[in-house]
């Protein structure tokens, strides 16, 4: 009877060990370098951003480090986005950082004059407070899954009947004086 | 040369390989969104034009909008390369780029279905039918066109089809819905999609069930004359009356149209696991060139599939996906025949009954390793073990008074293991350069092992231009049936090997704005397909005399001919207003010759040369409808045993047109509550398969007796949504 208590008590170890947790239970549907393709053609629709770029569009792609699908994430995105020459017209700059506080993360938005944040999978469970922090900073937000946009990321991407959906908080682009085309907000699905 | 110039030209190279490269610079932002994804061809999620293969993403909408009711329409109405035909008027065969093979069980395609593979193992089968999977509950569909055997093993020789389930937060609530063909068929359903939180952790499910009954039409069989039966020196019967006029046909049958179905198909996700299943009763009509006219022969098909997957990115370079599979069918095959030597009681109108089960559990892992973290040099491994075992028993029975007419024969036990190893190689030096190449490894006891290879290349020269080249081969083990299925008719065959096919493709592929056009030149060579010989008299006498058999064979599995196929395919599909307006063109041309062991060539038959399809819808304002349109064309095809059965002129089915308008929407003033209107035509008159025995022509009759096509149909459906 032990040895069945032993096996059963292993077993669920392994069970827990292996079942994640929400931090990292979001995975991106959408292949990264087409999620570039498309966050760098968004931009282009976005009215405020050649005024706040001064010049050069800055890219940050925001990772968690310790979560192997975030990491991996960041430096392929990082990877298609030397691919795109320009971006809204406008040469860009592009890097990775591992995710601070939220407050952080506004600050750095501020103080260089971000264009775009790319949050990695993985920062599911950050998404709502980030959204929060970043409430009057001028960047255009971007999430690599659905719920990203839904939980505060001004963009974010879904895959349904194997074609890329683009999801566009409305509320959040409002909120961080983001102003996209309606000719974005035709095609993609506005979330209110 | 200088080597000024050669210097130039390296800097050149290499300014182009590490210079940006504006890929979507000219493609606007709703031709992005007309990207379609695909995981099937490299197991990797790419878009379909990084993939190295042909590819067609069907969606889920479009399933809906045009009216689709079977993978065997999806792939019919909406993909570029294929195309079908109806042997019975409820089951129906998919041919590929110009190779169509009669009779086979569609184990020239590889079927996976949310990760688990269909094919059975008695008989290397998959069900593209209605009710295989419950249409509403699919998410997309990946038409990868060409050999897959490199990363999927045996049956992949035209392509691999990839059937994707929604995701609960596609398919959320519980909705309930019926669909009717007018006086034909009628299909009711449920089914439930939710997700809740676990501890930190998503768990969703998914599921429809559905019933699929199919009582008519009746079709009018043009008669054909069998002659004298040579045991009663009186004509053949082909009816339970005692004396027979040797004609079979010449009056309405509703026996190849009889079909029901009921099935089950879900998942279940918690964290990074999930378990898919699905389970399928399906009773449908069978051609038997051997049954009586008007009587039921028919086949009942049990089936469960269950998959438990794992899918884990371990480290930044690491991934791995893990899968243990459950694969068990069997199978009950009944006909009438009053036909000797198929029915040993010369008086007696027989019902035979062929039993067979086929089981296959495995386990597969397939890490990947993304050298450079960045996904440019990934390496992806595999390993997939399988345990099968098949079992068979045919018996003879007096259809009249149930009494065994003789002792059970097609006694099949058998067990075994396979095992497969495949590794694939890709490398994306920039985004206009993409590299693949791979090879599988696979042990069957059966024969010796078989290597199947892959090469693949993709290039883009200029903006949103793709130029792709791919060389493949794939192999088809022979079933267990095959292999091991034998009665005093039907000897074992004699070291059977199995089927092999080399493929060379190269395509164009140019993006402008939300449009996409696609040409591309392909050519196929199969070797070692199997089929049935018909033993000559003497040959029977002289298998009889060596001792083989203890009666004259008429038949038996071997490795007869090969086949060739040449052609084109093309493709222009696009969006206008937003999306609003959505339609496409593909056309496939193919010259598709066999060669059998004679060495004499024919017309592959059943096959047609020039194929195609075209569809467009428009999303009117609510609450106006979804109009959608689509159309099939075929060529002129030969008919079944066109080249062989003797009849001139050689028999062929002209070409054909079929129309489908539907109609969808939301009832107004009824939340929840939406139609879907169907209306089908066609031009055709027959399909190019033989109906009742296949006999030789005679002074009666010069021609053969085609399979009848129902040229009308109205499907009326209804879906409620509740709590919408």
């Amino acid at each position: 009877m032990a040895r069945r208590h032993a096996i059963a008590l292993l077993g669920g170890a392994v069970l827990a060990g292996l079942l994640p947790g929400s931090v990292n239970a979001d995975t991106a549907a959408v292949p990264f370098g087409l999620q570039v393709d498309l966050f760098a053609k968004v931009a282009d629709y976005d009215k405020t951003l050649p005024g706040r770029s001064q010049g050069l569009v800055r890219v940050v792609v925001v990772v968690r480090s310790g979560v192997p699908e975030s990491v991996a994430a960041g430096a392929r995105v990082l990877n298609a986005l030397s691919s795109v020459p320009r971006i809204s017209g406008l040469p860009h700059e592009d890097s990775v950082v591992e995710l601070p506080t939220p407050e952080a993360l506004a600050d750095l938005c501020r103080s260089r004059s971000i264009g775009i944040l790319y949050l990695s999978p993985g920062l599911l469970d950050a998404d709502e407070a980030i959204a929060k922090a970043l409430s009057g900073v001028p960047v255009l937000t971007v999430s690599s899954t659905a719920d990203g946009a839904r939980r505060g990321a001004a963009l974010g991407f879904d895959l349904v009947g194997g074609k890329p959906k683009l999801l566009v908080n409305l509320p959040v682009c409002t909120a961080q004086g983001i102003r996209l085309s309606s000719d974005v907000l035709k095609i993609a699905t506005v979330i209110p | 040369m200088t080597a000024r110039r050669l210097a130039s030209i390296a800097a050149a190279v290499a300014a182009a390989v590490t210079c940006p490269e504006a890929r979507a610079g000219g493609q606007d932002l709703e031709g992005l969104l007309n990207e379609s994804v695909v995981t099937a061809a490299s197991q990797i999620t790419e878009t379909g034009r990084d993939a190295p293969a042909t590819s067609t993403v069907i969606t889920g909408e479009e399933l809906r909008r045009y009216g689709v009711r079977s993978l065997a329409e999806a792939l019919s109405f909406l993909a570029l390369g294929t195309s079908a035909g109806q042997p019975t008027g409820a089951t129906t065969e998919l041919g590929a780029r110009g190779i169509t093979i009669s009779g086979s069980n569609w184990e020239h395609f590889l079927l996976i279905v949310d990760g688990a593979r269909q094919n059975g193992v008695f008989f290397g089968e998959a069900e593209f039918g209605p009710a295989a999977v419950p249409i509403e509950i699919v998410d997309h569909i990946e038409v990868i066109l060409g050999p897959g055997s490199v990363l999927y093993g045996s049956n992949a020789m035209l392509g691999v089809i990839n059937v994707v389930t929604k995701s609960a937060k596609d398919f959320g609530g519980l909705r309930l819905g019926v669909e009717s063909a007018v006086w034909t068929s009628a299909r009711p359903w449920a089914s439930y999609g939710g997700s809740l939180d676990i501890g930190g952790t998503r768990a969703e499910v998914t599921a429809e069930i559905e019933y699929f009954r199919q009582w008519g039409p009746s079709l009018h069989f043009d008669p054909v004359y069998g002659g004298v039966d040579p045991a009663t020196k009186l004509p053949y019967r082909y009816t339970t009356a005692p004396v027979g006029t040797g004609v079979w046909g010449g009056a309405d049958s509703s026996s190849l149209t009889q079909a029901d179905s009921p099935s089950a198909v879900g998942r279940v996700r918690l964290g990074k696991f999930e378990l898919s299943f699905q389970g399928q009763v399906a009773n449908e009509p069978i051609r038997a060139s051997v049954v009586d006219f008007d009587t039921r022969a028919f086949e009942v098909n049990r089936r469960l599939l269950v998959n438990l997957a794992y899918a884990d990115q371990l480290t930044p370079m690491l991934a791995l996906k893990a899968h243990a599979y459950l694969n068990a069918s069997d199978q009950s095959t009944t006909i009438y025949t009053s036909w000797a030597p198929e029915c040993l009681d010369v008086r007696a109108v027989c019902r035979n009954v062929i039993t067979t089960e086929g089981v296959a559990a495995g386990v597969e892992a397939t890490p990947s390793f993304d050298w450079a973290h960045d996904g440019t040099i990934v390496t992806l491994a595999g390993v997939d073990a399988v345990a099968r075992s098949g079992r068979s028993i045919f018996n003879q029975f007096d259809a009249t008074t149930g009494a065994v007419i003789s002792p059970s024969t097609g006694l099949v036990d058998h067990r075994d293991g396979a095992l497969g190893a495949y590794v694939q190689q890709t490398w994306s030096p920039s985004r206009w350069l993409g590299l693949n190449a791979g090879g599988r490894l696979d042990y069957d006891p059966r024969f010796s092992p078989v290597v199947s290879p892959r090469v693949a290349a993709r290039v883009d020269p200029w903006s949103n231009g793709t130029v792709k080249a791919i060389y493949s081969e794939a192999f088809r083990a022979p079933s267990f049936f095959e292999s091991y299925f034998s009665h005093a008719l039907n000897p074992l065959p004699d070291n059977l090997q199995p089927e092999r096919g080399r493929s060379g493709e190269a395509s164009i592929e140019q993006r402008f704005g939300a449009q996409r056009l696609l040409f591309g030149v392909f050519g196929a060579q199969w070797t070692n397909l199997i089929s049935y010989y018909n033993f000559s008299s003497a040959e029977a006498e002289a298998y009889v005399a060596e001792g083989k058999a203890l009666l004259p064979p008429l038949y038996q599995y071997r490795n007869l001919a090969s086949v060739s196929s040449t052609g084109y395919n093309a493709a222009y599909e696009g969006t206008l207003l937003s999306g609003a307006l959505e339609y496409g063109v593909a056309v496939t041309g193919a010259v598709a010759r066999l060669q059998n062991p004679a060495g004499s060539a024919t017309p592959l038959t059943v096959s047609p040369r020039v194929f195609g399809n075209a569809h467009a819808s428009y999303r009117l304002p609510a609450p106006l409808p979804n109009v959608a349109i689509v159309a099939v064309g075929q060529g002129a095809r030969p008919a079944e045993d066109a080249f062989s059965a003797g009849f001139r002129p050689i028999p062929y089915v002209p070409a054909r047109l079929d129309l489908q308008l539907t109609l969808t929407g939301a009832v107004p003033g009824v939340s929840g509550l939406s139609y879907r209107l169907a209306g089908f035509w066609t031009t055709a008159d027959h399909e190019p398969y033989l109906a009742g025995p296949n006999v030789s022509p005679s002074a009666q009759y010069t021609s053969p007796s085609l399979v009848p096509v129902e040229r009308t149909r109205v499907v009326v459906g209804l879906e409620y949504r509740f709590n919408p």
